[in-house]
């Protein structure tokens, strides 16, 4: 067959070859793996896990001021008192270290704060009945389920599709809601909105502008075992085992199977347009 | 929507090695809640978790609601969706019977138009402005239904 002309992968001529052809020096010449393919180090898994410990404790905390609160082991005027002092605190290095304009924007923040305080007060008698008539295990099973989508569809800093940072907020805000009916008083229901709104919104504003704090995450850790651990022992060992889950066990896992990573790429794969006006989206 | 692709991405890898983690888990969590007695769960002060009829139950319901819908919801649907085989929507449709289907676009109107771009370096307004006559003359006439007479006529009259 030295007198054929050799094949070659187009359509628009008539070869003398059949139509299900492929030459065997050409067959999956064109087959590439795992491209941009990057192998991450056990201590970026962990910092990418350390992330998700935050909001984790953060949601632990917040839980806990609600409990401390409703079994009254603690006035809420202390827990107003000392949220606010820290907000105040956090506020005031986040305005010194990252703002450029710093009294235009305490002057836009403070107006903010005011319209807060002003609507939470008034409306915080409607919060407070607006989930009464419910029973405790339903309110307890709905704030879980919510702080369990608040946790996966956090903003965590990776872009993917699943990320809706309204979504989550909401949902903390709905848990939170639902929580603040089971309180004695609707001062107690505002001020359990107003650590609601430190802890999920202004929270995580000042930790983006941190980078990776990861001493925030230990603070956090360390303050939730011991309020915890007066608790009781089933809801630390479930606290620990959870922490341990996220910071050592699946990274480990996550290291080690990268080596199963077999990505394959072609002519056959779709092609991607890139946007005019974003090319880096 | 930062994803155009259905490519692997180094996010795209993290979300879903963690869903492959978490159900595997929930999984594991829900063998142990159906199958573990009550008793030991008591041991433990674990009084919060739902009859176990539910492990049973739940997966029964959404098995059945998914059997009716991929077995008679959505079958019925398309049924209900297509014309019959003597309809005249088999034949003629609005997409392919515009009027002035092959006449492409008004040059004038374009060049008076403004321009919608963001970023002005990146506009090619002017260079396809440039080039719309020739791009009028060449081109490949607009997809259009032929009228069904010529068909008929074409397939079976010659």
């Amino acid at each position: 067959m030295a007198s054929r002309k050799p094949w070659r992968k187009v359509l628009y001529e008539r070869q003398p070859y059949p139509d299900n052809y492929t030459d065997k020096k050409v067959f999956l010449r064109d087959l590439k793996k795992n491209i941009d393919f990057r192998e991450v180090t056990y201590l970026e898994a962990v910092l990418g896990a350390s992330l998700l410990l935050q909001e984790f404790c953060t949601v632990v905390a917040f839980v806990l001021i609600y409990f401390y609160m409703v079994n009254k082991w603690v006035p809420p005027t202390a827990v107003f008192q000392w949220t606010s002092f820290l907000t105040v605190l956090c506020f005031a290095y986040h305005l010194l270290r990252f703002s450029r304009d710093v009294r235009e924007k305490l002057g836009h923040d403070l107006r903010t704060v005011l319209t807060f305080v002003v609507f939470g007060e008034l409306f915080s008698p409607v919060l407070h009945t607006l989930t009464d008539t419910i029973s405790t295990d339903t309110i307890h099973t709905t704030a879980f389920l919510m702080m369990l989508v608040h946790l996966v569809f956090f903003d965590y800093g990776v872009s993917a599709a699943i990320v809706s940072g309204s979504l989550s907020l909401s949902a903390a805000v709905f848990a939170s809601i639902c929580l603040a009916s089971r309180l004695s008083s609707a001062r107690e229901a505002f001020i359990l909105m107003t650590v609601a709104t430190e802890a999920f919104v202004l929270f995580p504003l000042l930790r983006n502008d941190m980078q990776k704090p990861v001493f925030i995450t230990f603070v956090l850790l360390v303050s939730d075992t011991y309020f915890l651990y007066l608790i009781g022992n089933l809801a630390t060992t479930l606290f620990l085992s959870t922490v341990v889950l996220v910071t050592v066990i699946c990274p480990v896992l996550f290291v080690r199977y990268q080596k199963y990573k077999d990505n394959i790429y072609g002519p056959w794969d779709e092609a991607v347009v890139d946007d005019v006006d974003n090319p880096f989206d | 929507m930062p994803q155009h692709t259905p490519a692997p991405s180094p996010s795209r890898a993290v979300y879903s090695f963690v869903m492959y983690l978490s159900f595997e888990i929930f999984f594991i969590l829900y063998l142990i809640w159906a199958v573990v007695p009550d008793e030991y769960f008591h041991l433990l002060g674990i009084t919060f978790l739902p009859q176990r009829y539910w492990a049973v139950a739940a997966p029964i319901y959404f098995l059945i609601v998914l059997t009716v819908f991929a077995f008679v919801i959505y079958p019925a649907m398309g049924k209900f969706m297509t014309p019959n085989l003597d309809d005249m929507r088999t034949i003629k449709d609005t997409a392919g019977t515009r009027r002035n289907a092959n006449v492409l676009v008004n040059v004038d109107s374009i060049k008076e138009g403004k321009c919608i771009c963001k970023d002005k370096d990146k506009c090619y307004k002017e260079f396809y402005d440039s080039i719309q006559s020739k791009v009028v003359n060449k081109s490949i006439p607009v997809l259009k239904d032929i009228e069904m007479w010529d068909v008929s006529e074409r397939l079976y009259l010659k």
